[in-house]
């Protein structure tokens, strides 16, 4: 198995979902259908590196920023995939701001297939490189879950009840 | 009623043994955490050698905290956060006060942080007038109830879900609804604490991490509060102990790559964040203010004790799991603020033998807690330091302080000790049930109902055996 494979699989596993699209347009259709099948209103909030590079889609009200908690649909980008244990990694900063991978409802995460590495080892070379780190960098592997109560997991604690990541490329 | 009071763990544990509920809440969450466990180990390769990374990654941390903490300082400096040094509980609970109060705070809201319950602070400010809100499930739950956490991850692991759909009734004026699945609670609670995250005016969370090559702080969560907490209120207050300082991000690692697996079966749980500095001038969100405050309150002494391996502690919670003593009586019965084999360690040491000194006796020494920590902590040889001390410093109880002395005079004296031997060994034949494999002892039937002391046989004693074989000898 690939390292993108494996991604796809152990995310999967980590309760998220994941689509496979050759590029940013392709998302579109397939956002616009999940809002139709969950009744959702056909607005979506954008991290301002997704906003620039954005396509035409007519069919959703888009915004951008950050969330005071009214978006329920928030996209952003990640700086990284971890395969062997289904972790996204996000940084924030003025493109990024970090309330939108914890407040919506439904978080939309955009990944390229060339920004996915098998393991840790790697991610943390690469941010020691960085210099000075991000204000925050955050591992997420699956929506917020809890088993607080008798053990049993539940979705959607406090965080994002759906994890949606689009692996481009 | 269970006592809030180390000393008190005999009567508390009593009354646990008797208290059906938690006995089936306990019986659950075992099953639960041991499984989980379970599974996530069986999916690595070698998880032995993982284990080695991260002790080796916390010991090189240990080696060196002084120097750790000022270059962690320095960076977190350099990304715009304060250290605070709190040497007491007291300390660190004044400074968050201040801070809290030079910012005329209202509404704080809280991550789970267990070093928090040590100085307990939700008291202190609760006492200054402040509206304390817990965000973690767990927590949120036994602050409703009242209770301190039960488990050093899983703080309500006591409560069953009627018992929490009975709290909620009673503190959420929400009318007639349907609370009889898991989801509905989770999801109230979601609403609930949704309206808190946002009014919040500061934010404190613990630390599992505290990487000083960058003046990082990380937090571990699967609900995402921890981030919510640290992020949407102007100011963010990080309060931490020592021994959570590591050298750098691989050695945060490490740590990582055990901590999740052995705590709740995950190879990683669904948040963790490394948090630097408050929010950067670009930046459309994060705190204004980024605070940390570093715990002493002993542990600096600990370090150049012979326990100083307990500070390798991640707090993990799997000696918790795997105790037979926590299994059956829960948290409550330590009347500490860590329960379970690493609690009777700590409670001693934190808060003074006089206070802890029966805790290191709730231990069979059955060595599962040592076998089951990813940090090598030796807990049932700490647990027997510790009994020495207590016995040293004559803290255990005279009558058994008497035993311990006839003991040591007659294993002194080998004539006596024979003699002794024989005599009981003539005298228990009389104490034999009808079985005549077990011993019926009089005044000892709470001993007797748990467990059978087995008769010695009838044939001749080892020691005259060998003697006679002796004699034989040319
Ligand atoms: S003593 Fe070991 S097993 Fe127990 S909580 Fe600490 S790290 Fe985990």
């Amino acid at each position: 198995m690939n390292t993108v494979e494996r991604f796809i699989e152990t995310l999967t596993a980590n309760a998220a979902h994941v689509s496979c699209i050759r590029q940013l347009d392709e998302a579109i259709p397939l956002i616009e259908r999940f809002m139709q099948e969950k009744a959702l209103p056909p607005r979506l909030h954008l991290s301002p590196a997704l906003q620039r590079e954005w396509p035409v889609s007519n069919g959703i009200t888009l915004s951008h920023g950050t969330t005071d908690g009214t978006h329920k649909l928030c996209a952003s980008r990640a700086w990284a995939g971890i395969a062997d244990t289904g972790t996204l990694v996000l940084l924030s900063g003025p493109d990024n701001p970090t309330r939108l991978n914890f407040l919506p409802d439904y978080h939309l995460v955009f990944l390229r297939k060339d920004q996915i590495v098998a393991d840790k080892k790697a991610i943390w070379q690469k941010l020691e490189q960085q210099g000075a780190l991000p204000r925050a960098v955050n591992f997420i592997s699956g929506p917020s879950r809890t088993a607080d109560i008798e053990q049993t997991i539940a979705l959607g604690a406090h965080g994002p009840r759906f994890l949606w990541v689009f692996v481009e490329g | 009623m269970i006592q809030r009071d180390a000393r008190q763990f005999i009567p508390n544990s009593e009354q646990a043994l008797q208290d059906t509920t938690l006995q089936t809440a306990l019986a659950r969450a075992k099953s639960g955490f041991l499984g989980k466990r379970r599974k996530a180990i069986a999916l690595v390769d070698d998880f032995e050698f993982l284990k080695q990374q991260a002790q080796a990654a916390k010991q090189r941390a240990l080696d060196n905290i002084p120097a750790l903490l000022d270059q962690f300082e320095h960076n977190l400096n350099a990304a715009g956060g304060q250290l605070h040094r709190a040497a007491t509980p007291d300390d660190l609970n004044r400074i968050v006060l201040d801070i809290c109060q030079r910012r005329q705070a209202k509404i704080i809201t809280k991550g789970k942080s267990m070093v928090s319950e040590e100085t307990h602070l939700n008291t202190a400010l609760e006492q200054a007038g402040l509206d304390v809100v817990e965000t973690d499930l767990g927590e949120y739950i036994i602050q409703l109830a009242k209770e301190p956490p039960s488990h050093i991850i899983a703080p309500a692991v006591h409560k069953t879900r009627q018992a929490v759909a009975e709290l909620f009734r009673h503190h959420h004026a929400l009318g007639e609804r349907d609370l009889n699945e898991i989801s509905n609670l989770v999801e109230e609670a979601r609403q609930m604490l949704r309206q808190r995250f946002l009014a919040a005016d500061v934010g404190i969370t613990g630390a599992n991490l505290l990487v000083a090559s960058t003046g990082s702080i990380a937090i571990v969560t699967n609900e995402g509060n921890g981030d919510l907490t640290a992020t949407l209120p102007p100011v963010h207050i990080v309060t931490a102990s020592l021994e959570k300082l590591v050298e750098n991000l691989e050695d945060a690692g490490a740590i990582l790559e055990v901590l999740g697996r052995s705590a709740t079966g995950q190879a990683m749980s669904a948040y963790t964040t490394f948090f630097t500095g408050p929010k950067r001038p670009s930046e459309l969100d994060g705190p204004e203010e980024m605070h940390v405050i570093v715990l002493d309150n002993g542990r600096s002494d600990i370090l150049q004790s012979e326990f100083a391996a307990m500070l390798r502690c991640i707090r993990c919670g799997a000696c918790l799991n795997h105790c037979p003593v926590y299994s059956n009586v829960g948290g409550h019965a330590y009347g500490s603020v860590y329960p379970g084999p690493m609690g009777s360690v700590l409670t001693p040491l934190l808060e003074g033998l006089n206070q802890g000194h029966v805790l290191p006796n709730a231990s069979t020494f059955c060595g599962r807690c040592a076998e089951v920590c990813p940090m090598g902590i030796p807990l049932p040889d700490l647990l027997r330091k510790l009994r020495e001390q207590e016995h040293r410093q004559q803290l255990d109880s005279t009558g058994w302080r008497m035993v311990l002395r006839f003991y040591s005079w007659l294993a002194t004296r080998p004539r006596w000790f024979h003699l002794a031997m024989r005599a009981i060994t003539f005298t228990q034949r009389l104490l034999r049930d009808a079985s005549g494999t077990r011993l019926r002892v009089p005044f000892s039937n709470g001993w007797n109902r748990q467990r059978e002391l087995p008769a010695a046989p009838d044939a001749t004693p080892f020691l005259q055996q060998w003697q006679k074989q002796q004699e034989r000898k040319p």
